[in-house]
């Protein structure tokens, strides 16, 4: 599953801290989710895309025949 | 709190281990593989309060559910290691000779350096499926 996390948070002009801070993490989890080297729980994916104001799927790009 | 006061426990009972290595007269190669095995796992649990160190000090949670999720997953490939680990040291004991109390120490600091080892490498490997 990839993610369109940095692309949002380079256009809502959001540090890795200013976002972490927004959805409660810890930064190393956005960085993380940026590296595609964790995939986020459904809550976390759902507080990420109300910070940006879209849908998940609009967020994160989910491989169905990979089943990712 | 609990995230601190875990590690620094374990840090304390490592140093109390060195210590008791060193004034117990002079060192085997089975006391020095110990005393290896139990700086490695002193410099994995430095490493794991440092981590926390820092959220603590960028006022982050202390936890969350990638930190929590590396906690869990490490101890859970840590256990299947560890069950191999018995396993090598019971067909060991077989060819070398030593007292049980040794073997017993060595699988404790091979499962605790298991743990931080698969800890160290998840976060290095990140876990995309975790």
């Amino acid at each position: 599953m990839d993610n369109k996390i940095k692309e949002f948070r380079a256009k809502f002009n959001l540090t890795q801290q200013e976002l972490a801070d927004k959805v409660r993490v810890r930064r190393e989890t956005i960085v993380f989710l940026e590296k595609n080297k964790y995939n986020p729980s459904l809550m976390l994916a759902r507080q990420l895309s109300r910070v940006f104001d879209v849908v998940i799927e609009e967020l994160f790009i989910f491989d169905e025949e990979k089943g990712e | 709190m609990k995230s601190f006061f875990v590690p620094l426990l374990v840090l304390a009972i490592l140093l109390a281990g060195i210590l008791l290595l060193f004034f117990t007269g002079p060192l085997s190669t089975l006391d020095l593989i110990q005393v290896a095995a139990l700086f490695f796992i002193l410099a994995g649990t430095a490493l794991f309060v440092a981590d926390r160190y820092k959220s603590y000090r960028r006022r982050e949670p202390a936890e969350d559910e990638l930190s929590k999720a590396l906690c869990r997953n490490a101890a859970s490939a840590s256990f299947y290691v560890s069950l191999f680990l018995w396993l090598f040291l019971k067909i060991l004991s077989r060819r070398i000779a030593l007292s049980t109390g040794n073997w017993i120490t060595l699988g404790i600091l091979g499962m605790a350096l298991s743990n931080i080892m698969i800890w160290c490498f998840m976060k290095w490997r990140g876990m995309r499926n975790g």
